[in-house]
């Protein structure tokens, strides 16, 4: 009897608090939406983990084995970008390869919040994987923060996948703040000019070879995603276009997460790094949407043909959840202003340019 | 120390990502100029 009842009379205070918020992550899957393929199992691991005496984590435990064979050795990563590649489609950048400086203006958030984290006293490598929060972009935080802070893992994935979830709640009073109601009403060009099958498959392949040369670490983040779009673009291989896309994409994202959630042991994330970690990827989306407005309104001070500045917020990599709140805010203030489009664009270039801002880091931080 | 390298990788990554996307910009430029698509 005292063996059955070992584990209850075991169970810590901050086991309980990882019961909580295990129960907390799966409810807002379930209840709110919020990104539930990733935070639903991440909340269900986060209960094996912590449930006294787990056989899911340890040595022998299945999640362990899961998390060395897919996180640490940044397997799971690589291939979601893989069949986020396949997904993606790149016609509205490629039409209107302008809107791409979005996609770099956007990043502002990861430097301001790197040099943040680091004020705070976290490492250079532990603030740069913290900063990476602000690419908005779950595989390449993930990425990062398996090589540059392990021990931050799970907080910076959590973090990473909530705030993207929350975009639409961080992103418009950002833009209101720092937008006069004028310019939110900016109605924009936008062209939708034929691109031919020779450009929609040249383009992969060049992004890769020139990403690659410049920042070398880049190439297994760029080079799987620009994969994935090459098979989505030759017209040859639908079978593995459509594998990626479904059977590849769910696979992993189900053991992602449930392996991040396994990460969360009342140990190692009931700390108050925790809480900062969670704080500064909050201030890392503020301001990435500001980087990209900003920028937006510098622009138009030397354009003649004014661009709506909350494009600009566009330029994050969470798609196409930060292109719908663009297009939503501008039906609001104008409702025969179409936004979708452009902001759309936008939006894909956020996913190059946090790849890019991520192949940058892993390069210059030593 | 660790705030002063942070503002370093900053001040060379954030306008390097800047190049990196004009780069793609020209390339996307050229290879619609030399292949363009059909037009109606």
């Amino acid at each position: 009897m005292s063996e059955l009842l070992k584990g209850l009379l075991s169970i810590t205070p901050g086991q309980l608090a990882m019961f909580a918020l295990g129960g907390v992550l799966i409810y807002l899957a379930i209840k709110r939406d919020y990104e539930p393929m990733l935070l639903l199992p991440i909340g269900f691991g986060a209960l094996l983990a912590n449930i006294p005496g787990s056989s899911a984590i340890g040595e022998h435990g299945f999640l362990t084995i899961l998390f060395n064979a897919g996180i640490a050795s940044e397997l799971f990563p690589v291939l979601i970008f893989i069949a986020v590649g396949a997904m993606i489609d790149f016609t509205p950048l490629l039409q209107n390869p302008g809107l791409l400086m979005f996609g770099a203006a956007a990043q502002f958030g990861i430097f301001f919040t790197m040099a943040l984290a680091a004020l705070f006293g976290f490492t250079l490598k532990q603030s740069a994987a913290i900063g990476i929060i602000g690419a908005a972009d779950g595989p390449t935080s993930i990425f990062v923060a398996t090589r540059f802070a392990k021990e931050f893992l799970a907080p910076i994935t959590v973090a990473a996948y909530s705030y993207m979830a929350l975009v639409p709640i961080i992103q418009p009073p950002v833009i209101k703040l720092l937008t006069p109601k004028a310019e939110r009403k900016i109605r924009m060009e936008y062209s939708y000019g034929s691109i031919s099958k020779t450009v929609r498959i040249l383009f992969p392949i060049a992004v890769t070879m020139v990403a690659g040369i410049i920042a070398p670490t880049s190439v297994a983040l760029i080079g799987s995603l620009m994969f994935g779009n090459l098979i989505r673009e030759s017209g040859v291989l639908e079978r593995l276009s459509k594998s990626a896309q479904n059977e590849l994409a769910n696979l992993v994202t189900l053991l992602l997460g449930i392996t991040i959630g396994s990460t969360m042991t009342a140990d190692a994330f009931l700390t108050v790094r925790t809480l900062q970690i969670i704080g500064m990827g909050l201030i890392a989306f503020i301001f990435d949407t500001a980087g990209g407005v900003i920028f937006a309104r510098i622009l138009n001070l030397f354009l003649k043909r004014k661009i709506n500045p909350m494009i600009g917020a566009a330029g994050i990599s969470a798609f196409p959840m930060s292109a719908r709140v663009i297009h939503k805010l501008g039906l609001k203030e104008d409702p025969g202003n179409y936004l979708l489009m452009p902001a759309i664009a936008a939006n894909v270039a956020g996913q190059i340019g946090s790849i890019i801002a991520g192949g940058l880091i892993l390069a210059l931080v030593k | 120390m660790a705030f002063a390298e942070a503002l370093r990788v900053s001040a060379i990554a954030y306008p390097a990502i800047f190049v990196v996307i004009g780069l793609f910009y020209a390339m996307i430029k050229l290879m619609g100029m030399a292949f363009p698509g059909k037009t109606e």
